[in-house]
């Protein structure tokens, strides 16, 4: 176990006791984490604000139940995955399906604004990503695109370890096929026309 | 691509996890040497790897604004800034950018008190100007969209016994009538108003929501006694706060509003901070809200709220106060004494396309055959109500028709009075909700416009249920075919309408 794990054992401890500061200082370690978990989840900038403070408001108020028994990190994808469940059919309507974003690029849409002059070559990986179903994406997305490990993934869908390998594994194999038999992981014909 | 302890199939997902970076130090080592000794491995381990590579170019980039939103979060859930006044909550958030979203959802207890209504067809009835300062004091004191401080900005709320302000309606803007509200925790409500054209005052007390309601109209020794029926059966959602609690958690979980700064002014000498606004529930087609409120004392200063049901309508309420002192016999439910009592029974259940169609057909019936123009409850209102049904109009000529025109003849000339004010009181309030409240998805149109009823093969209206393929279309003659495409009607009206009204 490392300095970092004693220091976030210890903020664990202080934000249990009520120490707001504690609390703070373990929100920043995660920050980037639980930002990424929310957008990948929500596909919504807006929304994956709300996740946020949602999700660190359950966290404060559920932190003297934490036990250990996981990672912090992963604890919190846990509540990031049932804030994110609450409010999901209110959400549907609004974000873009798998499918329209296949069609559409939609994805791009929900990435930050210095994002959407992402290459040709991310258009096409993005869009190979949302043909997946569902079940495969966000295991893809939260992974690669969020960052997230094995362990929080299970927590964000509330399945086994084991599920989650699976999964993995064949989204990827998906994609892999994907790439030899569509390339489309291919550079873009704008990318090779402007090689020497 | 085999060696004898481990067929390559069962490598196959530790080599996906390998170029994932998922295993561990030990088990990746293992794996890879595998891959070292079996070329079909290695030859796919890399193509894996590249998918892995590019997948993971596509990393979500976390920068100082995004750092920012994560920590004025976790700041304002420790540090309690939540538990702070409302207004500067709504300031805090205002920097936001508006989000296209759905509204909260309401549970409107939608005024069927036709009688009241026959006589103030250009007022809001009471009821709903109860539920529309229910909404924007709840919608104050939340914020109007999520917060990680709901149950603190619930408090204030469920701590006040009693409330008090007075209330402005326009129609176009122009004021139909003024009242004063006044409500006695936990769900008895006063309601005091008057029409300004008519100068008619009358005076509705409600018991709780989905409860016995009275209307007394003084100048006419009037007392008309609601008994609703098929209310909520939850307890809680029929008493002022409970349904208060109920609106704020739906607001929280289930529906999200658009929110735009409005700035400050000055109101009635007072420094205010305004927002704007605006969604669409399950049981409201539709509304639009100004807020102005005291960033010193974080108190409604003036509410301002349309709905799409009502295009042109719009309450402002003003002059709240808090926590004063309300007689009990204000709220009592005894008619007084000398009074004609009039008992209704309005209809609290969900409406649905057998409403619509009783709308449509009962509107047909009282307007000599034909469509309403268009959807819009206030026009239909005022059609059926101030310009009267065409008594004597079109007589109809389906044998449907006829046998309820020989029924009405049989009852004297109060059947159609008495199907006008039941039109107006419930059946047609009823049906025209369910049509408004349908979601954008359901791609709702109208065009029943200048048809009359009974012409065959003439849609009228269609929509698609909710996770259904084929749309449901009515046709004139009030029959219902399923179509997997919507009909093409030139000038077919979308319903709701799509455009919100400005405040």
């Amino acid at each position: 176990v490392d300095v970092h794990q004693d220091d976030q054992c210890e903020l664990i401890g202080r934000a249990q006791a009520g120490e707001a500061a504690a609390f703070e200082r373990l929100a920043e370690q995660h920050a980037a984490r639980l930002w990424r978990g929310a957008l990948a989840l929500g596909r919504d900038r807006h929304w994956a604000e709300d996740l946020v403070q949602e999700t660190l408001l359950e966290a404060w108020r559920s932190l003297p139940r934490f036990d250990g028994r996981c990672r912090f990190s992963t604890w919190l994808y846990g509540i990031l995955r049932h804030r994110f469940l609450k409010g999901r059919r209110r959400h549907d309507a609004a974000r873009p399906s798998a499918a329209a974003a296949l069609e559409e690029d939609h994805l791009a849409a929900w990435l930050p604004d210095r994002c959407a002059e992402a290459s040709e070559d991310a258009r096409r990986v993005r869009q190979a990503v949302a043909s997946l179903p569902e079940e495969h994406r966000l295991v893809v997305e939260l992974r690669f695109f969020a960052g997230a490990t094995l362990e929080e993934i299970a927590a964000a869908l509330d399945c086994p370890l084991g599920t989650v390998k699976s999964r993995l594994h064949h989204a990827l194999e998906k994609l892999r096929q994907m790439k030899l038999a569509v390339n489309l992981f291919a550079p873009s014909r704008e990318t090779r026309e402007s090689k020497p | 691509m085999n060696d004898l302890l481990h067929p390559c199939e069962v490598w196959a997902e530790p080599i996906s996890l390998a170029a994932a970076g998922c295993l561990s130090p030990d088990e990746e080592a293992e794996a890879r040497r595998h891959i070292e000794t079996c070329p079909a491995c290695r030859e796919r381990f890399r193509q894996l790897a590249e998918v892995c590579g590019a997948l993971a170019e596509l990393r979500l980039p976390v920068g100082d604004e995004e750092l920012a939103v994560v920590r004025r979060a976790a700041s304002a859930v420790s540090s309690g800034e939540a538990r702070r006044s409302a207004v500067e909550w709504i300031r805090r958030v205002l920097g936001r950018r508006p989000r296209e979203s759905h509204g909260p959802v309401f549970r409107t207890q939608r005024p069927f008190d036709w009688r009241w209504i026959m006589r103030h067809p250009a007022s809001f009835a009471s009821a709903a100007v109860f539920l529309f300062v229910i909404g924007g004091v709840a919608l104050w004191f939340h914020g109007g969209g999520t917060t990680p401080a709901l149950a603190d900005f619930i408090t204030p709320i469920l701590e006040a016994k009693t409330v008090k302000f007075k209330f402005v309606g326009e129609i176009d803007g122009r004021i139909t009538m003024r009242g004063v509200v006044m409500v006695l925790a936990p769900s008895r409500g006063r309601v005091e108003q008057e029409e300004i054209s008519t100068k008619s005052k009358s005076v509705e007390i409600t018991s709780s929501f989905g409860g016995k309601s009275i209307l007394l109209v003084p100048d006419k020794k009037l007392a008309v006694v609601n008994q609703p029926i098929n209310a909520p059966r939850d307890e809680a959602a029929k008493n002022f706060l409970g349904v208060l609690r109920s609106y704020l958690l739906d607001a929280r979980d289930k529906a999200d509003v658009r929110r735009e700064p409005l700035g400050e002014k000055e109101i009635d000498g007072r420094r205010a901070v305004g927002f704007r606004l605006s969604g669409r529930g399950l049981h409201d087609p539709g509304w639009v809200m100004s807020l102005w409120g005291d960033p010193q004392t974080g108190e409604p200063i003036r509410i301002e709220k349309t709905d799409l049901m009502c295009p042109g309508k719009k309450v402002t309420m003003s002059d709240f106060v808090f926590n004063l002192d309300l007689d009990e016999s204000l709220f009592s439910l005894e008619v007084p004494t000398g009074y004609k009592i009039v008992n209704i029974q309005s209809d609290l259940s969900l409406p649905n396309e057998k409403s619509l169609i009783e709308t449509f057909r009962q509107y047909g019936r009282l307007s000599g055959g034909i469509f309403p123009d268009t959807l819009n409850w206030h026009l239909i209102l005022l059609q059926i109500v101030n310009q009267g049904p065409k008594k004597q109009a079109v007589r109809p000529k389906s044998e449907e028709r006829q046998n309820v025109n020989r029924r009405e003849m049989k009852r004297g000339g109060d059947a159609l009075e008495t199907l006008r004010e039941k039109f107006v009181g419930e059946l047609g309030y009823r049906g025209i909700g369910f049509a408004v409240d349908l979601p954008p998805e359901a791609d709702a149109h109208y065009a029943g416009k200048g048809v009359k009823l009974g012409a065959a093969d003439t849609p009228i209206f269609w929509y698609r249920p909710k996770d259904a393929k084929k749309y449901r279309v009515i046709y004139a003659d009030l029959s219902v075919r399923e179509s997997a495409t919507p009909p093409h009607v030139p000038n077919a009206q979308p319903v709701p309408a799509p455009a919100s009204p400005k405040i």
